[in-house]
């Protein structure tokens, strides 16, 4: 702090220096009382209150996020918590093993998914244990109700752990502060409104709880709370993969604590007793297994693991051995220790015993990474670089409070603010590569700016301060320009110089009194920052009520349209053609669509899919993207050889959705490229000038591929608007450019109300092959049969009379 | 030598039945029959006059007959008893027996005895189901649905007809083909036969009607009916339909643009309407995916007492063969099915209701839930149904469990639309028993809680922790 007024400055600043002085001084007993304050409750009136505060919270932040089941209905949203709905269900209606056992014959069809061992079961186990426990108190709710409000609910337990984490780190007013932000704040709602059935709902809570057991057991050394770390880093591993985040901040602290000379033996209890419970707690999981001790991701803490135990043994050597000694050795061991484990790590990771980095891994390191190798985590939308606009769309005013907040942890600096430092500067760094990670960034700036927020105190005198500082600024430049001669600092001088010349109307009679007075915190500029702040905060919860509801609370398989009238209207296509796969198609009927549908299909249609949403086999995924780009008859040849029944594709065409296949397309094409670089190439689909048009000017190779015929099956007859043309698509607004063709192995099957899903029947193959080309063939055949002359057998009708030097004419 | 006595003794049990039902003195005066064709259920009205010829001694019973390939698609028999035009009383029917031979046969009883040389007008209405048939069984989307029907030109009975004429009521005035035995007339839609004079017992001579009819053949295949009586004010009922279209299956494909502009499909099935009691609250309509929103509710003004309509949209239009399935519940205030007098209680609610017009329920599972601690349960059902043993349900609060009357019921059509009754004794102390439960559950939490939070259970002192940590 004191190097912000400790400038070299003439003597104008020496009250200002003896402000900045004293208050350290002061802090340091005001943050005492803090924690005595959050002690000192005789009648109980304040545990009251902060009971009643987070109910209210829990409230808040469960009634806010019910949008979508008041506006539509309690249903599971988007794409993946289908397929968790799905287990989940599959779970209650058979049993817990059942399901570590279930091997899912429906998808990835024909090679099925052991289901079990590739989930985190955590949140299955979380909504299945709800309802196992209601249904013996003979309470009847049906596990999608869980389902669909059970990350509500956990909503409420997250901001209760934000404040536990906040009261440890800070003061209970700056957790009740942060309980309010996370219960309200965008970027944690926009993973848990209700019907977001997914793992992040429950991870977050996990994870703010698990962080709040370390810094307890940081704070105290004690083995309980470090076992309870590790419970609850454990329930984090069963609930999301984000866990790794959790097992490199932790040894990151530590390894922060003991090179910043922070290094104490409750540190020691705390993390050697966390990383041994929690690393074999988390190899329980078989999603994981062994990759705690084999993958680069875990290998930070078990490095960090070796080096507190050789800091600890040195520590001992340090009390049994002299001073002079024990350098010699410290530089000696510490080389060597580092030099061990590093060359072990990389040898094991040589060896393939250690794997190195994965994909998504590489590619929060190096941006450019997923692009070029890995279209398909590119092709994801939540994949996609951060742009500054959401940032203040996630966080708000949050987003520009909580770097104060990082600023107060460091001017105070201790043990457990060390932690929330750095887990600033991570997040903020990860939430810059991928938009999805704002998620693990939000609790932190709820809970910095929480901080900043309660000490108000502290934000009038920095606005003090830089009043001061304005103060001196003009005083400075005052003195420089017209008292020349005392110019020591020369870069300073340079500077001010540079800027006096457009300050040369400065008035010189400035209040020299000002700072003197200052010393005590002015009234009204306290007041006045009170009612700004409170401003801001009301705005920051009209916009995050506005978000929520615009934003976040669709489920994205029912739409609402207004009509001119203002009348709302549902379009409920997709559920309608996934319930007519379910009812109407034979049990075993496959069905071919792209990856992005494969868990909608699975969970409502309740029938096989190629691929879906569980994106591992890239491969297989090629071959579906290759099907859909090539013509008809490859097309067919593929889809024979996955046994494919039904083929399901998404056209918003006629209404305007924008969010369907054609739209999709190039991802499609890029993918099977970069598994059949032979077949199919990008440039295909572009015209000449490199634009990607459906319309008559698009290229030759996508007005044929499957995937156009199928959207636009029989739409060019379909004249939507008098004012447009027959065929007019009214996403990309254009007419389309290949309209009246017949498909030749593929039929109609079911298409929904307003198109937007469409499903064709693979037919079976014909008997025998239609003949198109009816002379050439005729000619071979006569080549055999005619050999006999005039006794040949058989009789061909309508047989072409070749004379010679004549074209072949076909006999009536 | 065993079994050669059997059938000895069965035939003459039938001997037996035959003359102890044949009535010899019986016959049929006059006989008006209609079929009627319009939907997929046959429904035949005939007109009887009866006429004992006898001399001396009166007649209780007319016996019924249905010729013999009909027998098995029975789904419900009733009479009246005419004067003039007008139905006046109902009449009891008796299922009396079945075989291949000579059909299904009905006493129908008379409501005073007719005595000699009298004559008396009755009215039976038998509903069959699965006689019309798709003929041919599958269409493309452009094409019409075609049916087929056969039947008897002649009023089949145990007794001698003496006149009698036949319509046949048609879905529509275009027919392929139709049976014709003199004098036959079609005028319409509707085919007239007769009049035939004095025909003989038994004698059929095969009618059959070729014919277009586009009407919906939508089938119930299951129906799982809830009602939950509770005495805090509410009956809750829900319906669990798997329905469907068994008319011609669609051949090809469903191509959606011919839909949308109306070409063919005529006999698909867009929406149905379901009436609902008139006090109907609180309803939904959904399946295993949610809210089903294609759906209209129309409340009529209740002082009317006219049903509330429910106009149901299936997600997908449904073509010959094609399934759908769903959810329909609602609430009813208890007060105007359940009396009591003391602690005797009477609940009396539809044992089937409405499901769509000319519905056919292949099988319905009914549950009638009672309130926990309901005993001497008695049901009086309206027609022959299938009783199944009693289950225990638990729900909310419950500790006992709540009686379940299990009733099975196959192949109902819309005249088994009727009330069933239920009689059981209840104690009403027994209405406190459960906010007791809650009162006393959260004594004992909170109080537990109380206790727990004044002793101290740590083993060091939580005090000096305090200090420390300062």
């Amino acid at each position: 702090m004191s190097n912000v007024t400790k400038r070299n400055v003439p003597s104008a600043t020496k009250p200002s220096t003896s402000a900045a002085a004293q208050k350290p001084a002061k802090q340091e007993p005001e943050s005492i009382v803090h924690s005595k304050n959050d002690a000192h409750d005789p009648t109980g009136v304040k545990t009251i209150l902060i009971v009643a505060c987070l109910g209210c919270i829990w409230l808040i932040g469960f009634a806010s996020r019910l949008f979508s089941v008041i506006r539509y209905e309690s249903i599971i949203h988007e794409f993946d918590p289908w397929f968790n709905y799905r287990a989940t269900y599959h779970m209650v209606t058979t049993s817990f093993y059942e399901f570590l056992n279930w091997f899912d014959e429906r998808a990835w069809y024909p090679l099925g998914r052991i289901v079990g061992g590739t989930v985190y079961p955590g949140l299955m186990i979380t909504s299945g244990g709800i309802h196992w426990l209601l249904s013996n108190m003979n309470i009847t709710i049906h596990i999608r109700e869980i389902c669909v409000f059970l990350a509500p609910f956990f909503s409420g337990l997250t901001a209760i752990s934000t404040y536990l984490l906040t009261k440890e780190l800070w003061s209970q007013g700056a957790g009740l502060f942060a309980a309010a932000f996370i219960g309200i704040v965008p970027g944690y709602i926009s993973r848990s409104v209700a019907g977001s059935y997914d793992n992040e709902g429950i991870a977050i809570f996990a994870l703010m709880f698990t962080y709040y057991l370390w810094i307890k057991s940081v704070k105290t050394g004690r083995v309980f709370w470090a076992i309870l770390t590790a419970l609850s880093y454990f329930y984090m591993v069963s609930a999301w993969g984000g866990y790794v985040f959790i097992i490199n901040l932790i040894p990151l602290h530590v390894f922060v604590l003991m090179i910043i000379g922070r290094y104490s033996d409750r540190i020691y209890v705390a993390y050697s007793v966390f990383y041994i419970i929690g690393t074999i707690l988390s190899m329980q999981i078989p999603f994981v297994g062994f990759q705690p001790i084999r993958t680069s991701e875990h290998m930070a803490a078990a490095g960090t693991f070796a080096l507190i135990q050789a800091y600890a043994f040195l520590n001992y050597l340090k009390s049994k051995l002299s001073a002079k000694e024990f350098r010699s050795f410290f530089i000696f061991a510490v080389t060597l220790a580092a030099g061990v484990v590093f060359a072990g790590v990389v040898a094991l990771t040589y060896f393939g015993y250690i794997a190195p980095w994965s994909g998504r891994f590489y590619s929060l390191w190096d941006t450019g990474y997923a692009k070029i190798h890995i279209p398909i985590i590119t092709s994801v939308s939540e994949h996609q670089p951060t742009t500054w606009t959401s940032f203040f769309f996630d966080l708000h005013i949050l987003a520009c409070i909580f770097p104060a907040g990082v600023w107060f942890c460091i001017k105070e600096l201790n043990d457990e603010r060390v932690f929330i430092v750095l887990y600033a500067v991570f997040a903020s760094y990860f939430a810059g590569v991928m938009v999805r990670l704002i998620l693990t960034l939000t609790p932190v700036v709820c809970i910095l700016s929480a901080i900043a927020l309660s000490n108000l105190n502290l934000v009038v005198q920095i606005i003090e301060i830089f009043c001061h500082e304005i103060n001196i600024f003009f005083r400075t430049l005052e003195y420089y320009l017209f008292d020349e001669n005392i110019g020591q600092d020369k870069s300073v001088d340079k500077e001010l110089k540079d800027k006096s010349q457009y300050d040369e109307k400065v008035p010189r009679s400035f209040p020299l009194s000002k700072p003197q007075q200052d010393k005590n915190l002015n009234p009204n500029l306290k007041t006045f920052v009170v009612i700004a702040l409170a401003v801001l905060l009301v705005l920051f919860a009209a916009h995050c009520t506005w978000v929520t509801s615009n934003a976040y609370s669709s489920p994205s398989i029912v739409l609402a349209t207004y009509s001119e009238s203002g009348q709302r209207q549902i379009i409920d296509d997709f559920r309608e053609a996934y319930y007519w796969l379910r009812k109407n198609t034979q049990d075993d009927a496959r069905i071919m669509s792209w990856w992005d549908y494969g868990y909608q299909i699975a969970g409502m249609g309740n029938r096989t899919t190629l691929v879906d949403n569980n994106t591992w086999n890239n491969s297989h995924i090629a071959l579906v993207g290759k099907a859909m780009s090539s013509n008809e008859s490859e097309a067919y040849k593929i889809m024979r050889e996955l046994d494919v029944d039904y083929v399901l594709v998404i056209f918003g065409g006629l209404i305007g959705y924008s969010g369907d296949d054609i739209n999709k397309f190039l991802w499609m094409v890029r993918i099977a490229e970069g598994e059949h670089p032979k077949d199919i190439r990008e440039s295909d689909y572009f015209t000449e000038q490199g634009e990607f048009r459906v319309d008559a000017g698009g290229s030759k190779t996508l007005l044929n591929c499957l995937m156009y015929k199928l959207s636009y099956y029989r739409f060019g007859e379909i004249q939507v608007d008098y004012r447009t043309p027959p065929g007019f698509d009214r996403t990309r607004n254009v007419e389309i450019g290949n309209k009246n063709f017949k498909l030749e192995h593929l039929e109609e099957a079911f298409t929904s109300e307003h198109w937007i899903v469409r499903i064709f029947r693979v037919k079976e193959p014909s008997n025998r092959t239609p003949n198109k080309d009816l002379l050439r063939k005729i000619k071979r055949n006569k080549s055999v049969h005619s050999k006999k002359g005039k006794k040949r057998q058989g009789v061909i009708k309508n047989k072409p009379v070749v004379v010679k030097g004549k074209s072949a004419t076909i006999k009536k | 030598m065993k079994i050669l006595s059997l059938i000895c003794c069965i035939l003459l049990g039938t001997v037996a039945l035959i003359q102890a039902d044949s009535n010899a003195d019986l016959i049929n005066a006059k006989v008006d029959r209609t079929i009627d064709l319009t939907s997929h259920l046959v429904r035949v009205t005939s007109l009887i006059t009866v006429e004992n010829k006898a001399t001396s001694g009166s007649l209780k019973s007319y016996t019924y007959t249905v010729e013999p390939a009909h027998a098995k698609s029975v789904a419900f028999v009733g009479a009246h008893s005419v004067e003039g035009k007008k139905q006046k009383a109902k009449l009891n029917v008796v299922e009396v027996s079945k075989d291949s031979e000579r059909g299904s046969l009905y006493r129908v009883d008379f409501s005073e005895e007719l005595s000699a040389g009298k004559s008396a007008q009755i009215q039976v209405e038998v509903v069959l189901f699965g006689l019309v048939r798709p003929y041919p069984e599958e269409i493309s989307q452009h094409e019409k649905q075609l049916v087929v029907f056969k039947g008897n030109h002649f009023y089949y009975s145990l007794y001698p007809t003496r006149s009698q004429t036949t319509s046949v009521n048609l879905a529509s005035d275009k027919t392929e083909s139709y049976s014709q035995l003199k004098p036959t007339s079609k005028s319409d839609s509707t085919i007239t036969y007769g009049p035939y004079e004095s025909s003989k017992p038994f004698e059929q001579n095969e009618l059959s009607v070729h014919f277009e009819n586009s009407s919906p053949f939508l089938t119930v295949t299951n129906l799982h009916r809830i009602i939950e009586v509770s005495l805090w004010g509410n009956i809750a009922v829900e319906e669990t339909i798997d329905m469907s279209h068994t008319g011609a299956k669609l051949k090809g494909s469903f191509s959606r643009f011919d839909y949308m502009r109306r070409q063919g499909g005529q006999s698909s099935v867009k929406a149905f309407k379901t009436l609902l009691p008139t006090a109907a609250a609180d309803v939904y309509y959904r399946d295993e995916i949610g809210n089903i929103s294609t759906s209209n509710l129309r409340v009529p003004s209740k002082s009317k007492g006219e049903p509330v309509e429910l106009e149901l949209r299936p997600r997908f239009p449904l073509f010959g063969g094609w399934k759908t399935h769903y959810t329909v519940g609602y609430n009813l205030p208890v007060y105007q099915y359940l009396h009591n007098s003391g602690s005797n209680f009477a609940l009396k609610v539809k044992l089937l209701d409405h499901v769509y017009d000319d519905q056919l329920i292949e099988n319905a599972d009914i549950k009638i839930i009672l309130p926990e601690y309901a005993s001497n349960i008695e049901v009086v059902a309206p027609y022959k149904v299938d009783r199944r043993p009693d289950q225990k349900h638990f729900t909310y609060l419950d500790t006992v469990g709540r009686p379940v009357v299990v009733i099975n019921k196959k192949y109902a059509v819309e005249n088994h639309v009727q009330d069933i009754k239920i009689k059981f004794t209840y104690n009403k102390l027994m209405l406190i028993q459960k906010p007791i439960l809650v009162i006393v559950f959260f004594f004992v939490l909170f109080f537990a809680a109380i206790l727990i939070s004044k002793f101290d259970f740590s083993i060091v002192p939580q005090v000096q922790e305090h200090a420390k940590s300062d």
